[in-house]
């Protein structure tokens, strides 16, 4: 293994020096500010992206996970063993079921904006002295969930983090592998250093987080958490039917530039198992930039924003699934299409070692002059491996793999990011 | 060795792409565009700005490799983007310069010494 990556370092390097770019170093050149493309990668690193982040984290994946494990360990306690701790049921801790999960998870994207540099080594050939180099946008994120009895906690972490991709491709996407892990240890300290954003030559990263609780309301379960960056984040979810609501509230509860509201993955009784699958409908805004307008004499920020709603049917006959977006502001248009094919059970997995997802479709974005985007329709892909581990007994954990290009959802925090390509892994462990 | 061929072959060519000479005017209606929208949130007049732009001028080709000795090279000291620094100066402009200086777009224009050096048709535009 350690010969194998040695002789792809010595290859990359190789690669490089053959090209005559192995002189055009980062620490040998910088941004030019004024740039379409140097404005797009700090927009890259909005504060309102890592909050995003973290909050789209939760949803997506630390709530959903704490659930099912709340659920195997509410079938462990009906089947007698005790469900986990269960030695704790005596006693003072009697009628306490404790149960959660941790989650962790690491996005790639290659190429998020394109920022032109200056570069003012005299080695550097002179084709290059003014080139643009991708920036490459490192997500990872670290959460976790927990329930004792009705009451529980939840922790969701996002830093952000981009750089000018490396001359040579071969080092960038080497560098994409190594970044990720590293990023994964400032996690640990968000806790501590808040929201930051910090730029530093060419580059540069922010971080947020969410800290709060949980109560269940035996018909729902209601969330509320703090945000680093200064904003409230209110959640509820229900758990019969499948309805949901998010939000993070700014400046006083008097800005709510974010949210996602509707139901997921409703059942319609038999008709579901008999192929008809699972109906998704929801709407969701997110803020896209921000603006300083006067108003009265005083400086207020206001969001732009992207609003969609979306339909989705998952599980049809078992094995596809079909979407579709529609925008409403800023422009009225459909958003995005998408169909995709999956091995059976990859919506509500255990028996299988691998499941797997493709979905194709487009992508529509709005006119943005002001990021540089003539806007207009981009095809997407997806695809999606998922192995489920059964540890013991109740405790379980998830490895997911995705490979996307142009996800919508992506699209709507980074609209200039069109054509890039990210790569995710997801480790979901429940206990 | 799977993923060595992999890297290799993926791995080949640079990331760099050198830039047209038409960036610094293009990003100069970039950044009008950007600037009212900052300043207004008017998403549709500041994509009608970037319109305006390029219906009342034309963009100059900057040659990055030779012009390094152009008469307005370093017109601010040991600044190498100088080509960018119409781009940069218009998108620095205070939120009451933009508004009002409104559609005049050679008003925008006169932030920077450097913006005639890209951009043709100053002076020519605005009624």
């Amino acid at each position: 293994m350690i010969a194998l990556l040695l002789m792809s370092i010595l290859a990359l390097t190789s690669s490089a020096r053959a090209q005559g770019i192995e002189d055009c170093l980062n620490d040998d050149s910088y941004p030019l500010a004024g740039t379409s493309g140097y404005a797009n990668g700090l927009d890259a690193l909005r504060i309102n992206a890592a909050t995003y982040n973290a909050t789209a984290f939760a949803e997506r994946s630390i709530f959903p996970a704490a659930i099912e494990a709340m659920k195997a360990d509410e079938k462990a306690g009906e089947d007698g063993d005790g469900g986990m701790l269960g030695a704790t049921k005596q006693g003072p801790f009697s009628g306490w079921d404790p149960g959660g999960a941790l989650v962790y998870e690491v996005n790639q994207t290659y190429g998020v904006a394109r920022v032109p540099v200056w570069q003012y080594s005299p080695d550097c050939p002179a084709e290059y002295r003014v080139a643009t180099r991708p920036m490459d946008l490192t997500s990872a994120n670290l959460g976790a969930a927990g329930r004792y009895g009705r009451v529980g906690f939840f922790f969701s972490s996002a830093i952000v983090y981009g750089n000018l991709g490396e001359p040579a491709r071969s080092q960038r996407i080497a560098l994409g592998v190594v970044m990720p892990v590293v990023a994964t240890y400032a996690l640990a300290t968000t806790p501590f250093s808040g929201n930051s954003q910090v730029i530093q030559g060419s580059t540069a990263w922010a971080t947020d987080f969410i800290g709060g609780v949980s109560a269940d309301l035996e018909l729902v379960e209601v969330r509320a958490g703090y945000t680093a960056s200064s904003g409230w984040y209110l959640s509820a979810g229900e758990q019969r039917i499948g309805l949901f609501g998010n939000t993070v509230a700014r400046d006083g509860f008097s800005r709510f530039d974010q949210f996602a509201a509707g139901a997921k993955r409703v059942k319609w009784g038999e008709l579901s198992d008999k192929g008809v699958g699972r109906s998704t409908l929801f709407a969701r805004q997110v803020p896209m930039g921000e603006a300083e307008v006067d108003e009265g004499g005083e400086r207020v920020t206001i969001a732009d924003k992207l609003l969609t709603g979306h339909v989705r049917q998952d599980d049809i006959m078992g094995r596809f699934d079909i979407a579709f977006g529609y925008a409403f502001k800023p422009t009225t248009s459909v958003h995005d299409v998408e169909a995709a094919v999956h091995s059976r059970g990859f919506s509500d997995p255990g028996a299988n070692p691998v499941y797997w997802r493709i979905a194709a479709g487009m992508v529509q974005l709005p006119t943005q002059h002001y990021y540089g985007l003539d806007g207009g329709t981009f095809l997407s892909v997806r695809g999606e491996v998922l192995a489920p581990l059964q540890i013991r007994d109740r405790h379980a954990a998830d490895l997911a793999f995705t490979l996307m290009l142009n996800d919508e959802e992506q699209l709507a925090v980074f609209p200039f990011a069109y054509n890039a390509v990210t790569w995710r892994l997801n480790v979901t462990g429940r206990l | 060795m799977t993923a060595l061929l992999l890297a290799t072959v993926l791995g080949c060519g640079t990331t760099m792409r050198p830039v047209e000479g038409t960036l610094p005017c293009e990003d100069t209606a970039v950044a009008i565009s950007r600037r009212t929208f900052e300043c207004t949130a008017d998403r549709d007049l500041a994509n009608a700005r970037y319109d305006l732009f390029f219906e009342q001028y034309t963009c100059k080709t900057v040659d990055f490799e030779t012009d390094v000795d152009a008469p307005w090279y370093d017109v601010i000291e040991d600044a190498p983007g100088d080509w960018f620094h119409c781009s940069w100066a218009v998108g620095e402009l205070p939120c009451e310069l933009v508004e009002e200086y409104g559609d005049d777009l050679d008003r925008w224009l006169s932030a920077s010494p450097v913006c005639p050096y890209v951009i043709d048709g100053i002076g020519g535009g605005a009624e």
